[in-house]
This record gives structure tokens, C-alpha cells and sequence, in this order.
């Protein structure tokens, strides 16, 4: 079986490393996977969900803030600025939050900072998405 | 004698409240400094990845760019040094140390220079020494976060990339084991090349991206902020280590003081009870 190394890190936790059989992430060209013997590249990555293949072909699910992946010969490297794992995506107060932030746009209160408020939207929808890709993943590995 | 017994008590039961502090003080250290050094290690890890991968990038033949992220300009104009140092006291003669090695570094080197300091203590000494301080970064605490350093980050890339100043170094204790530290002085940019061989391996990349530039200043602040955020979790340990060195000491010296001051009292009681004796008994012996 083809495998390859992984390491999963933000600058202060190492999150996952362990053979994988497939990446998949969101890169700031469109989705791309990487399997093994992949040529060596460098990218830039989008905040949202990163798949992970493993060997046995169950699948795992991270959500990225952003970060770069690095390709080398049979290694991968994923740097992020903070990585969650899928499962401790808390959606109740993901929903609450964006609920809040559509309140005080509406409200259209001078006080509140409106690309701020924005950007903690797509940041929660972005979070949901990765959910609800899990919880896909979930049925379907079930 | 009774005045004198008295105070000697009341100079023991302080040293026993100071002893309590001082024997706290080693524990708590003692627990930061197990938490911090989990991290620091982890961190180091990613440290290590980032400068590897911007280094294999810097020196790639095929791109075409301005090299001087790498190699210094001859004419070195201006260092801007990134002094860490603590927040707080009561740490042994740590920041004194880092103290005396930047001096010395700058006595060696004349050069032009600024500070940006992070840490309470570096500012005040940098204010007494003189020079002209970029930026001022208080109150990290024991755990840091690296959006704490943003603006520090954004601010000397862009001095950097302006040519105003032509090398970042950053002076601070490094860890080499729980109890020893030594203060060194690294070269952030330009980028040095006396890292071990093995981590540099030969790859050539292709870059997935429409903006070259964009990739290489997101890898570079990247490679930037894990160096600070190294170094400074690096200080925080020996931070803690060296607070609990030097709490250990002074609930020894603690102890020490009870144990004299014990024997000076004890010494005084039975003066006195000698004393109140031989009146006695020469009371009686007029009265016989």
C-alpha cells in the first residue's frame, strides 16, 4: 500500500502526523489532493475543511484557519495558524454567533465594526461547513 | 533579656512567613515551567519546519528576485535588536546576562542600532542605556499568543523591505535543560546559513500560486513570527527555571536564618532561667 507521511501543526500544538494514505484541502487555486509520490509543490491553503484518507480508508476531518502545505518526496507539511478537529466544532455557539452578528448589522448601529462583523460570518459558516462535511462523513463511514 | 527574646521571635515567625512565600513561589514556578516546556518543545518543532522550508524557497536558482533576505548588505546601515527579557523580577541574574552579552555584542560591532523590546524589564534597562526604541511589547505573561506580535512582526518586515534597517537579531535565554540557560544572540534576517545540511535538502518546488510574492511574504512573516514566538517561549522557561533556582535558595537561606536564630534564643532562655536560678538560691541562702 502507498503511503504518506503527514504532519498536521500549528506553531503551538503538532495536531496529527502519521501515514495517510490521501489529502485533501482548499487551496487559494481551487481543491487539491495529494497522494503518494506526488510531485514536490507549495501552496497557499483557505480557511476550511482538510480531509484526511487514512490507510484503512476511514476518513478524518480538520478545519484550517489558513495556512501553507508543502509537498516534498513521500512528506507532507501542513502549517496553519490554528487547526480544530472537526468533532470539536461547537455549532450551537458557532449559530449563536452569527445569529448576534446579523442582529447588529440590521440594527445598523454605528458602534460595531461592519467588515469585522463580516468576516466572523464567514469565518462561523465556513466552521459549519466543515461540520457538516463531518458529520456526511460520519453516515457514510457508518 | 526579655525584650531581646521577644524580638528574636518576632524576627523568626517573619522569616517563616517569608520562607512560606518564597517555598510557594519555587512551586508555582515549578508548575509553569513543566506546561511551558511542553510547548516550547512543540514549537520548536514548527520553528525548525518553517525556517527549513523559507530557507530551501531563498535559495531556489530558478526564481529570480531580490536576494537580500539572504545575504547581508556590506555596507550594514542599521540592526534593529528584538531584546527579550522578563516581566518580572525575582529571577536570579538572568536578564542580567542577556544584558551584559548585548553590551558586549554592540561594543564589538559598531554599528547603527534600534531596539523593539519585549518584556518590562529590557525596556526600563534600554531606556537607561540609551537608544531609540521601535517597539514595546508588555505584559505577555506565561502564555503567550502569537497575535500578540503582530504588530512588532508587520512592523520591522516593512523597516526590512524599505531598507531602513538591513539585519533583525533577537537576543534572549536560551533553554538548554531545566536548570541551564545561556544567553545567545541569533540573526533573524538575512538568513544565515549555518543550519545543518540535512534540514536544507535540494527540492524544487512548483509554486501554486498566481502572486509569487504574496507566497514568499506570508512564508517569511510566517518564519518571522515563529522565531520571536520561539525565543520568547524560550525565555519564559528559563524564566521559570530560574525563579525556582532562586526560590529554592532563599527558603534554604530561610532555614538557615531559623535554624541561628533558634539556637541565638535558646541560647538567651537559658541565660535567663540561669540566672533566675542563682537569684533564688542566694535569695535563700539570706534568708538562712
Amino acid at each position: 500500500m502507498n503511503s504518506i507521511q503527514c504532519d498536521i501543526m500549528s506553531i503551538d500544538c503538532l495536531i496529527f502526523s502519521k501515514k495517510i494514505k490521501q489529502i485533501t484541502a482548499i487551496g487559494t487555486e481551487g481543491e487539491l489532493g495529494v497522494l503518494s509520490g506526488h510531485t514536490p509543490f507549495i501552496t497557499q491553503l483557505n480557511s476550511g475543511p482538510l480531509i484526511i484518507t487514512h490507510i484503512n480508508n476511514k476518513k478524518e476531518i480538520f478545519y484550517l484557519d489558513g495556512g501553507l502545505i508543502e509537498v516534498e518526496s513521500n512528506m507532507i507539511s501542513c502549517l496553519s495558524y490554528s487547526i480544530i478537529k472537526a468533532n470539536e466544532i461547537n455549532e450551537y455557539e458557532l449559530t449563536k454567533n452569527i445569529n448576534e452578528a446579523k442582529v447588529l448589522i440590521k440594527e445598523k448601529s454605528s458602534t460595531i465594526n461592519y467588515t469585522r462583523a463580516i468576516a466572523d460570518i464567514s469565518l462561523a459558516h465556513s466552521r459549519l461547513r466543515t461540520l457538516k462535511q463531518f458529520k456526511t462523513t460520519l453516515t457514510n463511514n457508518a | 533579656m526579655i525584650i531581646a527574646t521577644k524580638e528574636i521571635k518576632v524576627q523568626i515567625e517573619t522569616i517563616n512567613n517569608t520562607k512560606k512565600i518564597t517555598s510557594a513561589m519555587e512551586m508555582v514556578s515549578a508548575s509553569k515551567l513543566r506546561k511551558i516546556q511542553n510547548r516550547m518543545l512543540l514549537s520548536r518543532y514548527y520553528t525548525q519546519k518553517i525556517t527549513a522550508l523559507c530557507i530551501r524557497i531563498l535559495t531556489d536558482q530558478n526564481i529570480n528576485y531580490k536576494n537580500k533576505y539572504i545575504t547581508l548588505n556590506k555596507k550594514n546601515k542599521k540592526t534593529c535588536y528584538i531584546l527579550i527579557t522578563s516581566d518580572k523580577g525575582l529571577c536570579g541574574g538572568l536578564n542580567i546576562k542577556v544584558f551584559r552579552k548585548l553590551l558586549t555584542y554592540i561594543n564589538n560591532n559598531k554599528n547603527n542600532y534600534c531596539f523593539c523590546t519585549i518584556g518590562r524589564i529590557g525596556n526600563k534597562f534600554i531606556k537607561k542605556y540609551g537608544g531609540e526604541i521601535v517597539c514595546y511589547i508588555k505584559k505577555i505573561g506565561e502564555y503567550p499568543k502569537t497575535n500578540e506580535f503582530y504588530n512588532l512582526i508587520k512592523l520591522i518586515i516593512k523597516d526590512y523591505d524599505e531598507n531602513n534597517i538591513d539585519c533583525i537579531q533577537i537576543i534572549y535565554n536560551k533553554s538548554i535543560n531545566s536548570i541551564k540557560s545561556l544567553p545567545i544572540i541569533k540573526t533573524i534576517l538575512p538568513l544565515t546559513r549555518n543550519i545543518k545540511e540535512e534540514i536544507i535538502k535540494k527540492i524544487v518546488y512548483i509554486y501554486e500560486t498566481y502572486d509569487f510574492n504574496k507566497l514568499l511574504n506570508n512564508i517569511l512573516t510566517k518564519y518571522v513570527e515563529a522565531q520571536i514566538y520561539q525565543s520568547v517561549l524560550e525565555n519564559i522557561t528559563c524564566e521559570q527555571s530560574a525563579r525556582m533556582m532562586a526560590m529554592k535558595k532563599a527558603t534554604e537561606n530561610a532555614n538557615n536564618l531559623i535554624i541561628d536564630l533558634n539556637n541565638t534564643y535558646n541560647k538567651l532562655r537559658q541565660e535567663n532561667i540561669t540566672q533566675e536560678i542563682s537569684e533564688i538560691v542566694n535569695g535563700a541562702a539570706a534568708l538562712v
